[in-house]
């Protein structure tokens, strides 16, 4: 027996795929993936009307998909982050639905749940067998962790497996096993892992980073966090990437050997991993071509699941574990909520992806971002979009100032006992008006273009067309 | 002053950024950094920059255009009014006069600030010769600054990472900046790759008697900061040495040892310089 | 008066600025194209305005191409663009 199709057309036909359903995808590949566009052009051809993306994240490469909004085929869309022509379509409201922001989390938990249960799940692998069991970390497209991917192949109605190289059975080294696909098709390409890397997953030049960044492990030294065993997170973008290299300078200087880093991960973190300063890494997503190798090779880096990673419904999750997370921002206000999902005219330019489920869950959330970014203020009284609540918020890392979260007081004197002048947020914000001017206020039209939702699928905030 | 950041003058994006950075100094710089045609929008952007938002948290310099120049007058007329509290640094300085020079320049413009501090910048065969009368032309000169690049083209000489064919110029300024009690800032290290070759040149240069170095690109400070700074063996030999002397001192005793070793003025002062420094 | 002038470069947290002499105007007509332009196209236009006037310049157009100029900037790279229009002037003279 086997599970290998003829081509998509025929998976999609095979899955009695109709108009109205959910279909899904995981961003492995990032801005490297090819799969989610073949489908959809197939999903074109066949005719198809009305359906709902639930796609983990939208890149640049998936501009597409801005036809296939017009066209009606796709509705709707349920997604993590999203960026480029497809963000931009959005925010000038040509989807009539408002979008559906989850975290990455939040996407997996409500996967499980029977009124969002999607009806057919695409999932690129970089190898599979003829069963369906199938991974990422091998092949000539590998790209690493499936980790959003798991959440799809287990809660979905039906599985397709997409991939360009099918090996023989078994695939030992399987992440998704055979029990749950439906279907195996092979194709060309499943995509350019070389650009996987792109954008936000590269190391920042800029001194103000660099300098925010040292500030920040500085912070985390002081702030007594820099114990042996002590687990932490980045974000990938910006300054965060750079702390970790700051951070592992202290550590050898303080004797102190990590637990884990857990989340995306970059060869700046496996090499840490090689070099002894953590014992384990786990991976939901690779974030360069090095950490897919790692992961490939090194059996103390571990891939997860998004609900392994993040999930607020699980029995308990590698974010309730972590002593500090780094994150980046778009905006932060004086009652330290973040956006992550809009610039500061209210365009959609991202999206939480893990970002409140690892705030929520680290015992110290830090915030680094520049006060002001070309001219424009970062430190704001109230943010376009609250991606992220203030409560999950501890420290924001600025060149000009670090503000705690007033609600931790104890924070606060662990850090001037150490010698580190802290300054009330709105002290920020007052100098980034000083430095910028005051902003014009930015009109926005009337039409809802997202709705985002907390981790825990609670209501956040609304995301309204851009003029 | 451990590390003295250049910063193109010409160059906004810099500019802002330029307070940020960790060095003890920033120079804007006027001259090399910026071409003929943009001397006038880099004068202007300085001028504003000092205005709205002069550094708050590092020392201010400006490297004007090198006397004879048709520029460095203009420099000084729009600049120099904003600089009080702030040095200048005098490219080119080869002899005394050339202090003197600047200083009667600066007496006609400053009529009501303060007059920048200057910083020689010691870049020709001549200057060299003349280090000890440069640094002791005007109470106003805080230091002499070595420049090699300029120097080794002056010589006829290539420039290496090892630096050997500045030696004599090293001890040169290093003596003539001790004897007229001025620090002396050693030359940029100009290979911005090479990490472990930034280290060694400045502790190099340290061993020699050199306070602190001229850097070129942001990634070097912290290098040259953590180079120029005393151990923290050092500070607790300087802290001992003068708790010991002020309690001799205090107690009427004339000569004081410390594990066996005389400790007379010029040891105690600088202990104490040391952590005067530390202290800033 | 030269008939034309430029100061600033195309770069982040640069404006680049274009003077051009207009016929039979007092007038300062701005084309602004800016990375903040809701947030400070006003603002940015009044300081263009603002310095021009200062120095003397009218019945010019101004193109302009900010990256996120902060206000200290625009106003130095408009005082520029302005001095340069003058000073050619001064030397054909």
């Amino acid at each position: 027996m086997s599970k290998v199709v003829k081509n998509l057309r025929e998976a999609i036909q095979l899955c009695k795929l109709e108009d109205g359903m959910r279909i899904s995808f995981h961003h492995a590949l990032r801005g490297g993936d090819l799969v989610m566009n073949q489908v959809l052009a197939e999903l074109d051809t066949l005719g198809m009307r009305d359906l709902t993306l639930c796609a983990s994240a939208i890149f640049p490469v998936h501009e597409p998909l801005v036809e296939h909004i017009k066209s009606g085929l796709i509705a709707r869309i349920e997604t993590d982050y999203m960026s480029g022509p497809v963000a931009a379509a959005i925010s000038a409201g040509l989807l009539q639905q408002p979008v559906v922001f989850q975290s990455h989390g939040g996407r997996a938990d409500r996967m499980r749940l029977p009124e969002y249960q999607v009806d057919v799940a695409f999932i690129a692998a970089s190898q599979s067998d003829c069963m369906g069991n199938c991974s990422g970390r091998n092949g000539k497209s590998a790209f690493g962790s499936m980790g959003y991917a798991f959440s799809d192949a287990a809660y979905a109605k039906q599985v397709v497996v997409v991939t360009d190289e099918l090996v023989e059975y078994p695939l030992a080294d399987f992440s998704i096993d055979e029990t749950c696909v439906d279907y195996v098709v092979v194709v060309d390409q499943i995509g350019d892992p070389s650009l996987i890397a792109t954008g936000t997953t590269k190391m920042t030049r800029d001194p103000i980073q660099h300098q925010i960044a040292r500030t920040a492990a500085e912070v985390i030294e002081a702030s007594g966090l820099l114990r042996d065993g002590f687990s932490f997170q980045t974000g990938a973008g910006g300054a965060t990437l750079a702390t970790a290299q700051y951070l592992a300078e202290r550590m050898k200087k303080a004797g102190v050997q990590g637990g884990c880093c857990v989340g995306g991960m970059t060869g700046y973190l496996t090499n840490l991993l090689e070099q002894g300063y953590f014992k384990t890494l786990l991976d939901v997503q690779c974030f360069d071509l090095a950490a897919v190798e790692s992961l490939r090779n090194d059996p103390r880096h571990r891939e997860i699941t998004a609900t392994h990673y993040a999930s607020a419904a699980a029995k308990s999750s590698a974010v309730n574990q972590l002593d500090v997370v780094m994150l980046g921002a778009t905006q932060i206000d004086t009652a330290f909520n973040i956006n992550v999902h809009t610039d500061s005219t209210g365009r959609i330019i991202g999206g939480s992806g893990g970002h409140c489920d690892a705030a929520a869950g680290a015992r110290t959330t830090i915030i680094l971002a520049p006060l002001i970014r070309h001219r424009v203020p970062i430190v704001v009284d109230k943010v376009v979009c609250k991606s992220t609540p203030g409560q999950t918020v501890d420290i924001v890392v600025t060149q000009y100032g670090i503000a705690v979260n007033p609600q931790r007081q104890e924070l606060i004197a662990r850090l001037n006992d150490a010698g580190i002048q802290t300054v009330p947020i709105d002290e920020l914000k007052r100098l980034a008006v000083r430095i910028a001017g005051e902003p014009d206020p930015v009109p926005h039209g009337t039409q809802i273009v997202a709705n985002v939702l907390y981790r825990d699928g609670s209501h956040s905030d609304q995301i309204f067309a851009c003029k | 002053m451990r590390s003295l950041l250049f910063i193109p003058g010409n160059s906004p994006g810099m500019l802002i950024k330029s307070d940020f950075l960790g060095a003890d100094m920033v120079i804007f710089d006027l001259e090399d950094a910026v071409a003929p045609t943009e001397k006038d929008a880099a004068r202007r952007l300085l001028y504003h920059l000092l205005g709205a938002m002069p550094p708050a948290r590092t020392r201010t310099a400006v490297r004007i255009n090198c006397i004879g120049s048709p520029y460095w007058q203009d420099d000084l007329r729009l600049l120099a009014p904003l600089l009080a509290g702030g040095h200048l640094v005098v490219p080119k300085a080869g002899q005394a006069s050339d202090i003197h020079t600047i200083e009667t320049a600066l007496d006609k413009i400053c009529t009501e600030t303060a007059p920048p501090r200057l910083l020689p910048l010691i870049e020709t065969a001549a200057g060299i010769e003349n280090a000890g009368s440069i640094a002791a032309a005007s109470e106003r000169v805080d230091a002499l600054l070595l420049g090699g690049e300029d120097l080794a083209s002056d010589l006829g000489c290539h420039r290496t990472a090892q630096g050997e064919e500045l030696r004599y110029a090293r001890y040169r300024i290093v003596n003539a900046a001790a004897a007229a009690g001025v620090d002396a800032i050693d030359t940029p290290f100009t290979d911005t790759t090479d990490e472990a070759g930034l280290v060694q040149d400045a502790a190099f240069a340290r061993s020699l008697g050199f306070n602190g170095k001229l850097v070129i690109h942001p990634g070097q400070v912290h290098a040259v900061n953590a180079a120029f700074a005393p151990s923290s063996d050092e500070l607790d030999a300087a802290r001992e040495i003068v708790g010991t002397y002020d309690a001799a001192m205090a107690r009427g005793l004339g000569a004081v040892a410390l594990h066996g070793k005389m400790i007379d003025m010029p040891i105690y002062r600088r202990a104490q310089k040391l952590l005067s420094e530390v202290a800033k | 008066m030269r008939e034309r002038s430029c100061a600033g470069l195309q770069k982040n947290d640069d404006i680049y600025i274009e003077l051009a002499r207009m016929e039979d105007t007092d007038e300062i007509e701005i084309v602004l194209c800016s990375k903040v332009q809701q947030l400070y196209g006003r603002q940015i236009c009044a300081t263009l305005k603002e310095a021009l006037l200062a120095q003397g310049i009218t019945g010019v157009r101004v193109t302009a191409d900010d990256r996120g100029a902060l206000d200290f900037v625009v106003r130095a790279r408009a005082e520029t663009a302005a001095m340069r229009m003058k000073e050619e002037g001064e030397k054909d003279a």
